[in-house]
Parts: structure tokens; C-alpha cells; sequence
């Protein structure tokens, strides 16, 4: 039970800090004691229904802010939507309050099967307008506004006639959706299909970008080249660290999440991970007044 | 059909296999490296992403094939049954039966099984606790009424039937496990009920006359049809003991004296149904 005097004091709106991804096997040390961290951000599926997962999750929301982050709603497919899905994904949301909810530009499920990973969109007009739709109708349902994460992409479709950058922008624009800026996937695609990252960066409106993402990559060496993988199994690269600086000077103190998905190390190195962010954060923030 | 349509059809194709793959590389920007490699990154990713659910759900049985087998029995199974969901935790309640197809496995006959049990162990850790029957609410029922009572188990609850000691092969596999490491694949069956509590699932052995009982209940049969059945498969058999024990344990959460309008089968708990007496 929540004591009544907690849900008074204590809205669950995520600050603007540093978080980490939260994941079951660390879950005990959330439940034993308050670590250094406001909030944490969880993936929703793993917390549908009523079992044992959501009631771990309730016991360190009465802590902890949280954001829900989904990666299986398949946004993107030219299928219907999953109603199930948003059903089960609305009932977490009544449930755990959570500060943000998102989801990703991507798909991940056509003709009814699902191959449970983020699929690149081509990004064409029809596209675009698919997706504002999709958006629009699940913040209606939901009533609340919803993040849209940018993905990492390892190829681009000939299809594509609009620059990702201007595609999510204009995402954003149509719909109202808020954008989760995950930088570590900006540097992951810029360097997949060479394009500027910086550029990027300043294409993206700032207002919308309420949270963003950090997250460790692999370096593959491949014939004919090398590829970048969205790995999150390391410590945040170097020059993830730097694109992140521009983007805390340009975007401001904003949500920042470490996330970390394989190999997971211990809770303090994450949350090393975490206080180096926060040090950009509050270090490279300029504010011009 | 849409553009989009038309793209996510062929690409899935190409991810999901690689003989669509070149067919589809030129609609692929050409950038350095091949389109065919690209895709396979996805094929990587979707491959693995699925082997590794498979993996967290069945721990016991990758341990008891060996990690190698397990993961090319989880590649064909990947291969062969789609997955549905985008929670895909909901992924693999075939598998044991996959399992039980495949060749080559003869003399790990309680395999199958073990993986039932690890899939019920799994759904029951993800199913919602109940309330127990209140037991004020039967007072309403006249006496002469309780034959006809059917109950309903709790979600949260499976019952599995085994000919061979799933339990101690199960138990012994677990990593925390510090008991011997000896198991009598001859020592019998067993009768299992899997069940969740607060924040922990019970994996508990059953008499065969209690089994039966709940297993008929589960199935929707009347109270006097499901004692009856009990009593042929446990000589002795009290049934008045029997449902004081369900109750107390939170085993029945509802009941009716009508039959289930939609009864098509037996209730969620069901995995083996009927109660043969166990080949000992």
C-alpha cells in the first residue's frame, strides 16, 4: 500500500535528471533500500497483467517516478493496431502513473506475426501520415501525450525520401507527440548511413524533447565496412558522451537515461553511468537568458 | 495495397529468411556494406531476441540438453511457430509439445514434461492472485444442494500430471538447488500442483485422490461426479478432508450451481486432464 501521505507529496512526473533503465535482476536492490536516483524507466511489456513482475514494479513505484517505455506496440506496421496490446498497455498506465510513456519509430509485427524487434520505417509521406495517425489515435485513448523514440537503423530503404531528422520533426508537429531524443541512436545511424549527427541534432525542434536516451554500442567489421549495433551491453562511448553535450546545450536540462539491456553489471555501474550524465547535464547547460 | 504494406511484407520475408534476402537487397540504399548482410543483422536480432525468451522461460531443459542443443531446437522452433504478441513473454507454450515431436530424444522421455512444468511454472508467475472463496457466500446453498456445486480454481493455479519425478529432476536442476544430485528415473509419477502466492509460485506434489478432485472441479464437473472419480482413484479417499484443505489454501475462488454457460473445456489450470490412476 501506498501511504496516503506519499501519493500527496509525490506526483510521479519525471525530473529533469539522470535515470536508469530498470531491469529484474535488479530489481531486489530497488526493493531493499533507496538507491541515489529519482526515477527509473521500465519496459511495459514486461509488466502487463497482474502477476508478480507489475506488483515488484508497484512496491518501487511508491520510491521511484517511473516511465514506461514499450518496444512491442508496433506503431509503425501497416497492420490495424493491436487492440489487445493498447488495452493491456492502458490498464499499466492507469496502474503505475507513470511520468512518461513511449514508444519507438519503428515496427515490429506485419500480417500478425510478430518478430519482437525494432523494424526501420521507410520514411515517405504515406508513412509520415500513417504514423501521426497511429499516434493520435493512441493519445486519444490513453488521454495523454506520448514520446516517440528514434531508433538505430543497420540499413535504409530506397523508399525514403525524407530525412529521418525531418521525419520525426514533423511526427512531432502533426500528431503532438513529445520526442524521446536517444542520442546514442543518433550517433549508432549517423554512423550506419553517414550523415552528420550534429545536424541532426539541430533539426529537431526543441520544445518537443522531453526525454532522452544513452546507451553503449558494438563495433562490428564486417566485408566492405564496418556497422555500429544498438548493443546496450557497455558503458556509453566517448563520442556518445560528446554528441549528448551538444545536446544538453541545446535541448536543456532534460531527462537523460542510462539504459543497459545485456551482459547487465552491477547497479553501481550503472549508476556511475548515470552520474556522469548528470554531471553534463548540470556542467554543459548553458542556459541563455 | 500500400506502399507500406508492400514493404513490410517483403522485408519480413527477408529477415525471416534468407532465401528472400537477395530478392530483396535492391531496395536497399547501396552504402558500402552489403544489403544481404544488413538484413541478416535483423535476422540476428529476431532469431535471438525469440531463442532467448525460450531460454529465460525453459532453464531447466536447456540444462538438461545442454546449451548448444537447446539453442538449435529453439532455432527450428523460432523457425517453424510465429510469435503473435508483442509481449514476448507470451512466446513458447508450444514448446514442450515441439519438444516431444523431435527426434532424437528418446531416451530423455520426461523432457517434455519438465518443460510443462518450467511453462506452467512461467504462467502462473505472470497470472493474477485471487481472492479465496468466501466461505460465507456457501451458507446460502441448502445441503441437499452441494452435489450439484461446481468450483472454479484460482488463475494463478495449474495442475500437472507427469508418469515420471518432474519435481526432483526440476528441483535438482534449479542453479539454487543444494540438495543430492541423485534421481531414481524409475521412482514414479507425480502429481503437480503449481501455484502462485504473493511473490513467490509453489511447485507441490498431490495425492492422487486430492489431484482428482481438483482436477475434475477445474474441469467443471459437479461436485458429487468429481468426489466420485476421486474415490476411484485413491482407495480411503476423504473427500470432506480434501476440500477443507482446497479452501484453506485459497484453491477455489468461485463457485455455481449451474453449469458454465460457456463451458468449453476444462479452466485455466488445466494442463493434463483425467485422473488415471499414476503407472507406478
Amino acid at each position: 500500500m501506498v501511504p496516503v501521505s506519499t501519493i500527496q507529496a509525490f506526483d510521479g512526473s519525471i525530473p529533469a535528471n539522470a535515470g536508469i533503465g530498470l531491469r529484474a535482476p535488479h530489481l531486489a536492490e530497488f526493493l531493499d533500500r533507496k538507491q541515489a536516483i529519482d526515477w527509473v524507466e521500465v519496459h511495459s511489456e514486461n509488466y502487463f497483467g497482474h502477476g508478480i513482475p507489475v506488483e515488484a514494479l508497484m512496491k518501487v513505484r511508491e520510491r521511484y517516478a517511473v516511465s514506461l517505455h514499450g518496444i512491442g506496440l508496433s506503431i509503425g506496421s501497416a497492420d490495424p493496431l493491436n487492440l489487445r496490446h493498447l488495452r493491456e498497455l492502458k490498464e499499466l498506465i492507469a496502474r503505475v502513473e507513470p511520468g512518461f510513456v513511449s514508444e519507438h519509430l519503428c515496427w515490429s509485427s506485419i500480417g500478425g506475426r510478430y518478430l519482437n524487434d525494432l523494424l526501420p520505417l521507410p520514411y515517405t509521406l504515406e508513412a509520415l501520415l500513417h504514423l501521426a495517425d497511429r499516434v493520435t489515435e493512441i493519445q486519444d485513448r490513453f488521454g495523454r501525450t506520448i514520446l516517440i523514440e528514434n531508433i538505430s537503423s543497420y540499413l535504409e530503404f530506397t523508399d525514403s525520401d525524407i530525412p529521418e531528422w525531418e521525419f520525426v520533426a514533423e511526427l512531432a508537429a502533426r500528431s503532438g507527440c513529445g520526442i524521446l531524443l536517444d542520442v546514442n541512436n543518433v550517433y549508432v545511424s549517423s554512423r550506419n548511413h553517414g550523415f552528420d549527427p550534429y545536424l541532426y541534432l539541430l533539426s529537431i525542434p526543441i520544445g518537443p524533447v522531453a526525454e532522452m536516451h544513452l546507451a553503449g554500442f558494438t563495433r562490428k567489421e564486417l566485408a566492405g565496412g564496418e556497422i555500429l549495433i544498438d548493443s546496450h551491453n557497455r558503458p556509453v562511448a566517448p563520442e556518445v558522451w560528446s554528441l549528448y553535450a551538444a545536446a544538453t546545450a541545446r535541448f536543456g536540462a532534460t531527462p537523460v537515461l542510462i539504459e543497459w539491456d545485456s551482459d547487465l553489471p552491477e547497479l553501481g555501474t550503472l549508476l556511475e553511468e548515470a552520474g556522469k550524465a548528470q554531471t553534463i547535464l548540470e556542467t554543459r547547460y548553458v542556459r541563455v537568458a | 495495397m500500400s506502399a507500406l504494406r508492400d514493404l513490410q511484407i517483403e522485408f519480413s520475408r527477408a529477415v525471416i529468411d534468407e532465401k528472400h534476402a537477395q530478392a530483396f537487397a535492391p531496395r536497399i540504399r547501396r552504402n558500402g556494406l552489403n544489403a544481404e548482410r544488413r538484413i541478416q543483422i535483423y535476422r540476428n536480432n529476431f532469431r535471438t531476441s525469440l531463442i532467448e525468451t525460450l531460454a529465460a522461460i525453459y532453464p531447466v531443459t536447456a540444462r538438461l540438453v545442454g546449451e548448444s542443443f537447446f539453442r538449435q531446437t529453439a532455432g527450428s522452433y523460432v523457425l517453424e511457430v510465429r510469435s503473435t504478441s508483442g509481449d514476448i513473454r507470451r512466446y513458447g507454450n508450444t514448446f514442450p509439445e515441439f519438444l516431444a515431436a523431435l527426434p532424437g530424444i528418446e531416451n530423455l522421455a520426461y523432457l517434455p514434461d519438465v518443460a510443462r512444468l518450467e511453462w506452467a511454472y512461467h504462467s502462473v508467475f505472470l497470472s493474477e492472485i485471487k481472492a479465496p472463496l468466501d466461505l460465507m457466500a456457501m451458507r446460502a446453498v441448502a445441503p441437499e444442494d452441494y452435489p450439484n456445486l461446481r468450483f472454479a480454481l484460482p488463475p494463478a493455479a495449474r495442475l500437472m500430471k507427469s508418469d515420471f519425478p518432474v519435481l526432483r529432476i526440476w528441483q535438482l536442476n534449479l542453479e539454487e538447488w543444494q540438495g543430492d544430485q541423485i534421481v531414481n528415473l524409475y521412482e514414479g509419477g507425480v502429481n503437480l500442483l503449481i501455484l502462485r502466492r504473493a511473490d513467490s509460485v509453489t511447485v507441490k506434489r498431490m495425492t492422487p485422490g486430492d489431484y482428482c478432485l481438483l482436477e475434475r472441479l477445474n474441469h467443471g464437473e459437479r461436485l458429487a461426479d468429481a468426489i466420485a472419480d476421486a474415490a476411484s482413484a485413491e482407495p480411503g479417499f476423504d473427500p470432506g478432508g480434501a476440500l477443507a484443505r482446497f479452501f484453506r489454501q485459497g484453491l477455489l475462488v468461485s463457485f455455481s450451481s449451474e453449469p458454465n454457460e460457456n463451458d468449453t473445456g476444462p479452466g485455466p489450470a488445466g494442463i493434463f486432464n483425467g485422473c488415471k490412476p499414476l503407472k507406478m
